[in-house]
Formats: structure tokens, C-alpha cells, sequence
């Protein structure tokens, strides 16, 4: 028996409450599609001796310092802070929030990801003594994506938002393909049961 | 970090959205809705917002009834759908709650039962929990729903108080009875409240707004002539300034034919008319309409309805208190009266194995004088907090003590002065009997008894008499007073005479008598005699232990 349930959100309270497998089963499918996305992802991440060696080091200072120290950056930290994750994330202002995603929760893996996307050209002033170590540091890395006039700046990016700008039409078409089969399943379960 | 996320799945909540909401009350929100509907509609922009809002309500709701008419066609219960829209048109109205929600409700029921009539039985059902236990419509729907696919788990967590044993039986059949027997007209007595009201007033604003939207969607197909946005976009836009014109027209007219309604010769040429041709009915509704009228003129007057609320608000706080006290009052009362019940059993129940009174109660009936029968009196009356009974036994005690007492003072005394008595007329014989050997011998006595000594000591006997006999009246006219049963006691003429006669008696016979003493020097002064009877009690009273005659109470 078909039952008619728009949105995603709605199919999985629905299969939630009628059946706990399929819900499971379309997280399993969806998760065989985004853990592609997390493992380029992170490929992209340099190693650690590919970044600028400053960057590789802990400052002295670290362990004392009553600031908190620019991140040092440690690969396996930033490999290790790209995940997937199955749940929903939290709320943004607006109300939207996301499931099964990948995220990059590291420090340096942000900074990796992020640097030079708000000022290209880097910033002024900082603590450093070298007036142009931002912008040195922005051109030591690698190229962002430029995804500014489809998505808007803040999906540029050079780790998860550069795998997902590649392979997202094809993540996306598995991903709906993946809820469509589910909610068929659930639909003709529905329809056994009656 | 987990900002930097990127998938394919976004949802969307508007659950802050709605605790705003919530936080507001359904007063204020209905209020607004008709200010924004009346009083704003001046506004142009106000108009679009409300035109947008009200296309956006109508495309919901024919989605929400498009989805239910597909699911309806799915299980092949398409015939039915017309049924079934009117069915949840009557029953928003009748119940308060909007079709958004009932439509949903009932899709999920009707899925999971297959059978319209079940679930509009579990839909009713729904809506009486849903009203008695203050959960949402969707949640109890959706407990019902897997209670039907046979999982009640969810129906347990709804507070509805249902048995385990019922629910683990899974007979839904059973589980709907119950829930009825329980719940039943919830949803209806829901509605005479104040918020039931406002639950339908919300419904008929919904209802217009949505038919407001399907008209002006009618509107914008014939004023778009193509299905460009921007071609839309403007004619809404026109339509908005369009209608935001015609409502201030009709605002004045409403206005002039306000001040014409107000024209008392207008209204009594109304009335007679009416009157006239029978239209007491449109009198009720020209009537109706001058209420409306208030209202709307009340809308405009933001100060006005803050003291009304106000007033409300405390209205409200005042009849809670009001509730919490008696149902307070209620409680405590309910508690001091089982107390008193279970105290009052308690005290019977003492009485029956209180061994102390039954002792008692052995006793009195045991004794045989009235004297030990009083004392067990005063006892049960001391155990009985029986004041009077105590009083009365009290006097009798004090009575029966006194009277002892005097028995004992009259007797001790009597016998005292016997033995004295005895004891100088044994002196005095054995003076005599020396005095006499004296004469007859010719032994001089070392001190002869002179006639003073002599004198002397039968007026102290007399004296002492004297003193004893007017102390023992005193006694017995103290006695009178307190007894009234004088057979009790003896007589004073018994007691007086046996006094009186001992006192009379025994002093006369000592002077009378022919006293010869024999002084055998032991006496020489008055002082001497004083120590010899002295000595005379005080050896009486070391021989027989005391004075007081045997079986008196002490």
C-alpha cells in the first residue's frame, strides 16, 4: 500500500515509526554514496611535509601560551577530522540543517579548507612580523574551487567542498535514487501489510 | 568546525518558528490575524504580504488534499475522496482543529487501517485523546497508527492510562473501546472552552485565507496572460494596490453607513419596517452586525485591547488560585475527616481492650463498701475525662476522708485520755497507798500531796476535757455540713454523750474519790507531776506503738 510522504525528513519519521530496517537500509545506501566524497576529500590533504614548515611545527609557546597558538598543522589530525556522519546536524539560523554529510571538523583542516576564501589576497596586521605572510600562506596552498557565481563563496573550498564540487551531480543522483528505492520499499511493504 | 559540511540532504525545521508561535497566545495570534486581515489592510504592502500568504495557505492545503486524494486513489478508496474532504471540512469546524492537521491524521490512519470507517472511528478517537491528554493531533494519530501495525508502545507513552495486559494483547478493537470509554467527547467539551473557541475561530480565519488564496490565484491566471514571473509579479502587485483601493472605499462606506445606522430616526424607520414585515431574524443579524461592528471599531484601539488582556490575564490568575485553594481546601478536608473516622475507631477499639478500665470496672463491681466503690468511681471518671463524675466522687471522697479523720481524732483522744487517766489515777492510787503506809507504818512519805497540788490537777483534767469536747463538736458540726447522709456517722448526741460522759466521769470520780497519795519523794513540785504523766504517754506509746484505736484509718 503506497503511501504518499513528501520530503525526505517526513520518510525517515515515517519509516521510523513503521519500520526501523529500511530506515537503516537507506542510511547504509547513502552512506556507500557520501564515503566516496570523504575519502577524496581527504586525498586532498597534503602531507606533512608538503605544507610551509612554520605551519608543520608547534610554536615553542604552545604549551604555555595563555592564547590560543595558531593550529599547527598535523596531518593525521586533519585526515581524521573529515567524517561522515549518518544523523542530522545542528540547526542553522534559518532552520536548515543536514543529514547523512561530511563535514571537516579539524582545525587545520579548516584553515586548509577555508584559507584565502574570504580576502584572496590575504589580510594585514596580524602577528606576524612578516607583513606578507598571508598572502604567502594563501599561495602555498593549493587552488580553491571556484564555485562563487553557482553555489556562492562560502562553497568554495579546497578539501570537502572541492570533492563535493566534483562529484556532487553524480552524489546527488545516487543519494535521491537511494531515498526513491527506499520509499518504494516502504511503499510496497505498506502495501503487503494492508 | 562542523559548519563546514557539505550533502545531499537538507531538511528543513520550523520547530523554533512554532515555539515562537507558541509563546504567543492564541488570543493575540487570532487578533492579529484579523488586524492584519481589517485593520491593515490600508497598507498595500500588508495586502501583498496577505495575498501571499493566503496563495501560499490555499496551495498547502490543495496539496495536503491532493496527497490525500492520491492515497485514498492508491488503496482504491478513490470514490470516496468528495466524501471524505467534506468529512474533514465538518469536522475542523466542529472540532477546532485545522484540516492541515486532520488531513495528514487521517492519511496516516487510513493507510495503516486500509478502511475509511475505522479510521474516521480512530481519527474521532484521536481527537478526544488528543484534547483529554494534550498531545498533538499527529502524535496520537501516529500512536494509533502503529498500534494498528501493531506496535502500542506508542500508544502507552500518550498518558491515557491504558493497561499493559491491553496493550501487550495488541487488540486494537479492545484499545480503541477503552480509549473511548474514556475519552469520549473530550474533543466537543474542548470547544465550549475559552482556548476551543479560539481553536475555531482559527479555523474559519484559515478557511477564508485559503479560499482568499484560491481567488486570487483565479486572479493572477486571468491578469497573467503568459506564465512569466515578472508578468505575475505585477499584476499581483496591481491587484494588491487594487484591492488595497476598494478596502478603503469600502472602509468609508462601511463608516457612512455606520453614521447612518447610528441616526436613531434611521433605526427606529428600521425597526418599524422590520417589525412591520414579521423579519425578526434580520433583526437578530442587523444586531449581530452592529456587535461586529464593535469589535472592528475595537480593533483599532491597540490600548484598549492591552487592558482587555490585561484584565483577562488577571481574570484568569484569579479563577486559578481560586481553583488551587478549593481544591486545597478540598484535600484538607478530605484528610481531617478520614483522621476523625480512623481516630473515633481507634478510641472504640482502646475501650475494648483498655485493661486499665476493665480492671477498674472488675473492682467496682467486686467491692462491696460504698467507700472502695467511690474510689473506683473517681478512678473511671478520672479515666473517662468525665468532669461531672469526678466532681461528685471528689466531695463524696473528701466527705468519707473527713469523716475518717474525725473517727480517728475522736478516738486517738478519747483513748489518750483514758490511759492518762488511768495512768495519774494509778499515781495517785499508789500516792495514796504510800501516804496510808505512812499512817499505818509510821514511814514518813518524803512529800505528802497537798490539797493545792491536787486542786491543781483535777482542774488541768477538767480543763483538758473541756478543750477535747469542744474540739470534737467542731468536728462533728464540720461533718454535718459536708455529709448529708448523717446515718453514716454517729450521732453527735452518741458522740457527745460518750464524751461528755467520759469527761464528766472520770475528773468527778478522781476529785470525788478519796485521794490518799504517798509521795515517795519523787514528786516534789508541780513540775514533777507535769514530767511524771509525761512519761506515763510517752511509755504507753512505746509500749502499744501508738494511740490510735485499732481499725481506724490513719
Amino acid at each position: 500500500m503506497p503511501v504518499n510522504v513528501t520530503g525526505v525528513k517526513q520518510l525517515q519519521k515515517a519509516m521510523r515509526a513503521v519500520d526501523d530496517d529500511l530506515f537503516k537500509e537507506m542510511n547504509t545506501s547513502i552512506k556507500a554514496v557520501m564515503l566516496p566524497i570523504r575519502d577524496k576529500a581527504r586525498g586532498f590533504l597534503p602531507r606533512q611535509d608538503e605544507v610551509l614548515s612554520g605551519w608543520g611545527r608547534p610554536t615553542a609557546s604552545v604549551a604555555t601560551a595563555n592564547y590560543r597558538a595558531f593550529p599547527a598543522y598535523d596531518y593525521q589530525t586533519a585526515k581524521t577530522g573529515i567524517k561522515y556522519k549518518a544523523g542530522s546536524n545542528k540547526r542553522n539560523r534559518n532552520g536548515f540543517s543536514v543529514t547523512n554529510y561530511v563535514s571537516n571538523e579539524s582545525a587545520p583542516g579548516a584553515i586548509f579548507e577555508t584559507a584565502g576564501r574570504k580576502n584572496p589576497r590575504g589580510t594585514t596586521g596580524g602577528a606576524s612580523l612578516n607583513p606578507n605572510a598571508s598572502i604567502q600562506f594563501i599561495e602555498s596552498l593549493p587552488e580553491m574551487t571556484n564555485n562563487y557565481k553557482t553555489t556562492g563563496r562560502k562553497r568554495d573550498g579546497r578539501l570537502i567542498y572541492k570533492a563535493w564540487s566534483e562529484d556532487s551531480g553524480k552524489v546527488y543522483k545516487k543519494v535521491v535514487d537511494a531515498v526513491e528505492k527506499t520509499a518504494n520499499k516502504f511503499n510496497a511493504k505498506q502495501a503487503k501489510a494492508a | 568546525m562542523a559548519s563546514l559540511v557539505v550533502s545531499a540532504l537538507s531538511t528543513w525545521s520550523n520547530k523554533g518558528l512554532k515555539k515562537a508561535e507558541k509563546d504567543v497566545s492564541a488570543f493575540d495570534k487570532t487578533v492579529k490575524n484579523l488586524g492584519k486581515t481589517f485593520a491593515g489592510v490600508f497598507a498595500a504592502s500588508t495586502i501583498l504580504n496577505f495575498s501571499k500568504n493566503a496563495v501560499k495557505a490555499f496551495m498547502d492545503d490543495e496539496k495536503a488534499a491532493k496527497s490525500l486524494n492520491v492515497a485514498l486513489n492508491n488503496l482504491g478508496l478513490g470514490f470516496a475522496a468528495p466524501g471524505i474532504e467534506l468529512y474533514i471540512n465538518n469536522l475542523q469546524r466542529m472540532t477546532g482543529v485545522l484540516d492541515d492537521e486532520l488531513r495528514p491524521a487521517f492519511q496516516t490512519l487510513v493507510t495503516a487501517t486500509g478502511d475509511l470507517t475505522l479510521s474516521q472511528e480512530a481519527l474521532d478517537t484521536a481527537l478526544n485523546v488528543s484534547a483529554a491528554t494534550g498531545r498533538s493531533l499527529q502524535t496520537v494519530s501516529l500512536a494509533l497508527t502503529r498500534g494498528f501495525s501493531g506496535q502500542t508502545t506508542g500508544l502507552s507513552r500518550l498518558g491515557a492510562g491504558l493497561d499493559k495486559t491491553l496493550l501487550a494483547s495488541g487488540d486494537m478493537n479492545k484499545i480503541m473501546a477503552e480509549l473511548n470509554k474514556k475519552f469520549s467527547g473530550q474533543a466537543k467539551a474542548r470547544l465550549s472552552t475559552y482556548a476551543g473557541q479560539m481553536s475555531l475561530l482559527q479555523v474559519y480565519a484559515a478557511d477564508a485565507q485559503e479560499t482568499i488564496g484560491k481567488g486570487l490565484l483565479d486572479a493572477i491566471k486571468i491578469l497573467g496572460e503568459d506564465n512569466s514571473i515578472q508578468n505575475v509579479g505585477d499584476s499581483m502587485q496591481n491587484l494588491a494596490d487594487n484591492i488595497s483601493n476598494v478596502t478603503t472605499n469600502l472602509a468609508k462606506m462601511i463608516k457612512t453607513m455606520g453614521d447612518i445606522a447610528s441616526n436613531p430616526a434611521f433605526q427606529a424607520v428600521v425597526a418599524l419596517l422590520l417589525l412591520r414585515a414579521g423579519r425578526v431574524d434580520l433583526l437578530a443579524k442587523v444586531f449581530a452586525g452592529a456587535a461586529l461592528g464593535s469589535v472592528l471599531t475595537a480593533e483599532g484601539k491597540p490600548a484598549d485591547r492591552e487592558d482587555a488582556r490585561e484584565i483577562e490575564r488577571k481574570l484568569m490568575a484569579d479563577r486559578n488560585r481560586e481553583a488551587k485553594l478549593l481544591k486545597t481546601t478540598n484535600t484538607l478536608r478530605t484528610v481531617e475527616n478520614d483522621l476523625l473516622k480512623k481516630k473515633t475507631e481507634v478510641d472504640k477499639l482502646k475501650e475494648k481492650f483498655d485493661v486499665e478500665r476493665i480492671g477498674l470496672m472488675a473492682a467496682l463491681n467486686a467491692a462491696t463498701d460504698e467507700e472502695t466503690k467511690q474510689r473506683l468511681r473517681a478512678q473511671l471518671a478520672i479515666l473517662d475525662n468525665n468532669a461531672a463524675l469526678a466532681k461528685k466522687s471528689n466531695a463524696e471522697l473528701e466527705a468519707a476522708n473527713s469523716l475518717n479523720m474525725l473517727n480517728a481524732a475522736t478516738r486517738g483522744l478519747t483513748l489518750q485520755m483514758g490511759a492518762s487517766i488511768s495512768d495519774i489515777q494509778k499515781f495517785l492510787g499508789a500516792q495514796s497507798s504510800n501516804y496510808n503506809q505512812y499512817i499505818a507504818t509510821g514511814t514518813s512519805p518524803s512529800a505528802p500531796m497537798d490539797p493545792t497540788t491536787s486542786k491543781v490537777v483535777n482542774d488541768y483534767l477538767a480543763a483538758e476535757t473541756a478543750k477535747v469536747t469542744e474540739q470534737t463538736l467542731s468536728y462533728l458540726e464540720k461533718l454535718r455540713t459536708k455529709v448529708k447522709d448523717p446515718s453514716q456517722i454517729q450521732t453527735v448526741e452518741s458522740f457527745y454523750g460518750q464524751i461528755k460522759g467520759i469527761a464528766a466521769s472520770q475528773p468527778q470520780q478522781s476529785v470525788n474519790n478519796k485521794v490518799e497519795v504517798t509521795v515517795n519523794g519523787s514528786i516534789l513540785a508541780l513540775q514533777d507531776l507535769d514530767k511524771a504523766i509525761e512519761d506515763a504517754m510517752l511509755r504507753i506509746q512505746r509500749q502499744n506503738g501508738n494511740l490510735t484505736p485499732a481499725g481506724s484509718i490513719q
